[in-house]
């Protein structure tokens, strides 16, 4: 015994040393084919928003500087201190989704399908054939099925075990979204969930940017949620970041003077990513390129809404991420067109951002165009830079910056867009989001060149 | 008091609807229609046999995991209906 015992620990240790060498081989290479032949392109969008179901009214809206913020409707949150939200009000999943789906999901999932649904459309994605190897599906999830979840504890609690349904099991699950997505239309390439909260909508993004340099050739990935429920709201609530504002006028103001934190929303985006030579091959049009991105963590204990010492000290986070995003789209300052912001409406966070963008951009950062379009809408987690994502692709395919709907009490050291949009050429869009816990991200989206 | 009455279609394709999201007519159930047919995967039938538990306060034989016809399946739940009243 003793003696197999020894030779099989031998074979183990030589079969571990072969594959770290061919592991780092692999590395290599890989490195070398990233940068070199693969370019990613966005050739498909799906919008599902508070301002606007469908990429087109969401984009009208948001040219517009619409908001949608109101009262809470999906509960009644009169006792709640935090009563305004962006819903999605618009967006009829009945006529659009198998009601056998339907009854197994949870709100978040239905508008991720509404999304992705108009995204494989708009990409002509049905071409390519239901079971395709070559489309994957890359999504991020911060909030789940929470009114699903809640909906069965409450049936757990109040009648007992045997009135909890089988779809508990799959409805509150971060992945959920991501799977029925793959399972609706048949998507079976390389599918992932990413969870960074806020920031995990430029994540997915360039976890599906990734996928597609690694042979991946399309990728349905973005985000959408829906965290306006009971529990939801609650579990957001603990933050101290919310806005306990008793108007909807002022409950959530990116960058001002008086702002008070943000609202929570329903809502988000699915892009189609495509390896560049393939969208051309197949003779679809290229809406931008996704050039950039980085992401990086600020370690500890959050910092809670007044302490500006906290919030000083992870600036330095997001400025190492857009220095790294723009280093890896190739770009300096000084090319950066518009800035889609994170625009958290919490004082020392907005001031946070600024100071991100000084050290990032240097004096370049006072004269480029600064919006947050989610001043609209409310902040969906991780939808909400999936969103701001799709408004940077419409953005540049119009020459338009959408304006900060409801600014007021501006920032002397920023150019924020207000009113109404800004009209500018633009290449090179810069796009931010910050997740809850420290999380820092970076995305550079870009017009095609050559395309 | 469980209800003892058997179970009808209109009844079978009302719970279909409501804890599967499947819609059919009562008359369109064939008489050797299968789950699969029905496009009810497993979770699905699981959800079925829970609902008919709640509202006729009975409780399955665990073979009825195993029925892959809706008409073996109703027999099953008739049966039990019949021995709880």
């Amino acid at each position: 015994m003793t003696s197999k015992a020894a030779g099989g620990k031998a074979v183990t240790g030589k079969a571990a040393g072969g594959k770290a060498a061919s592991s780092r081989a692999v590395a290599s290479a890989r490195g070398t084919s990233d940068t070199a032949a693969s370019r990613t392109v966005v050739t498909g969008l799906g919008v599902v928003a508070p301002t606007g179901a469908g990429v087109s009214s969401y984009w009208q809206a948001t040219l517009a500087g619409q908001r949608a913020i109101d009262r809470i409707s999906r509960f009644d949150a009169s006792r709640y201190p935090v009563r305004f939200a962006g819903e999605v009000r618009a967006a009829d999943p009945a006529d659009q989704i198998d009601p056998r789906v339907l009854v197994q999901t949870d709100w978040w999932t239905h508008l991720a399908l509404l999304a992705a649904k108009e995204a494989a459309a708009s990409a002509a994605l049905d071409a390519i054939g239901r079971g395709s190897f070559d489309i994957g599906v890359t999504t991020a999830a911060g909030a789940g099925g929470c009114a699903f979840g809640q909906r069965e504890i409450e049936a757990l609690w109040s009648r007992g075990p045997r009135h909890v349904g089988p779809y508990q099991s799959i409805a509150w699950f971060y992945a959920a979204s991501t799977g029925q997505i793959s399972i609706a239309s048949g998507f079976r390439g390389p599918c992932a969930v990413l969870s960074s909260e806020s920031a995990g909508g430029l994540d997915a993004i360039a976890l599906s940017r990734r996928a597609i340099s690694r042979g991946s050739p399309v990728q349905l990935c973005g985000g959408t949620e829906a965290p306006v429920s009971p529990y939801a709201l609650v579990s957001q609530m603990q933050s101290g970041l919310l806005s306990r504002a008793a108007d909807a006028d002022s409950a959530y103001l990116p960058f001002s003077a008086s702002a008070s934190g943000y609202v929570p929303a329903e809502g988000g985006a699915v892009l189609v990513l495509e390896e560049l030579a393939h969208a051309r091959e197949r003779g679809t049009p290229a809406l931008a390129e996704i050039t950039g991105h980085a992401s990086a963590f600020t370690p500890g204990q959050p910092p809670h809404a007044e302490d500006a010492d906290g919030w000083a000290r992870t600036a330095d986070s997001l400025a190492f991420a857009i220095g790294a995003a723009l280093a890896d789209a190739g770009i300096g300052p000084s090319e950066v067109d518009a800035v889609f912001a994170d625009g958290m409406g919490v004082r020392n966070a907005d001031r946070a951002e600024v100071a991100a963008l000084h050290a990032a951009l240097g004096h370049h950062s006072r004269d480029i165009p600064v919006t947050v379009p989610k001043a609209g809408t409310g902040r969906a987690c991780s939808g909400a830079a999936a969103l701001d994502v799709a408004a940077a692709v419409l953005a540049l395919r119009d020459g338009l910056v959408p304006p900060t709907p409801g600014a007021v009490d501006l920032p002397p050291d920023i150019d924020l867009v207000t009113g109404a949009a800004r009209r500018r050429p633009l290449r090179h869009v810069l796009c931010l989001a910050r997740g809850f816990g420290g999380f820092a991200s970076a995305l550079v989206v870009s017009d095609v060149e050559d395309a | 008091m469980p209800e003892t009455a058997s179970v009808t279609l209109t009844e079978f394709t009302e719970i279909l609807s409501s804890s599967a999201g499947v819609r059919i007519a009562p008359d369109l159930v064939g008489e050797d229609a299968t789950f699969a047919e029905l496009g009810m995967d497993s979770l699905a039938v699981l959800g079925v046999i829970s609902a008919f538990e709640r509202t006729r306060g009975i409780i399955l034989p665990p073979d009825v995991h195993e029925t892959e016809s809706v008409s073996d399946f109703l027999s099953l739940v008739n049966e039990t209906v019949r021995k709880a009243g």
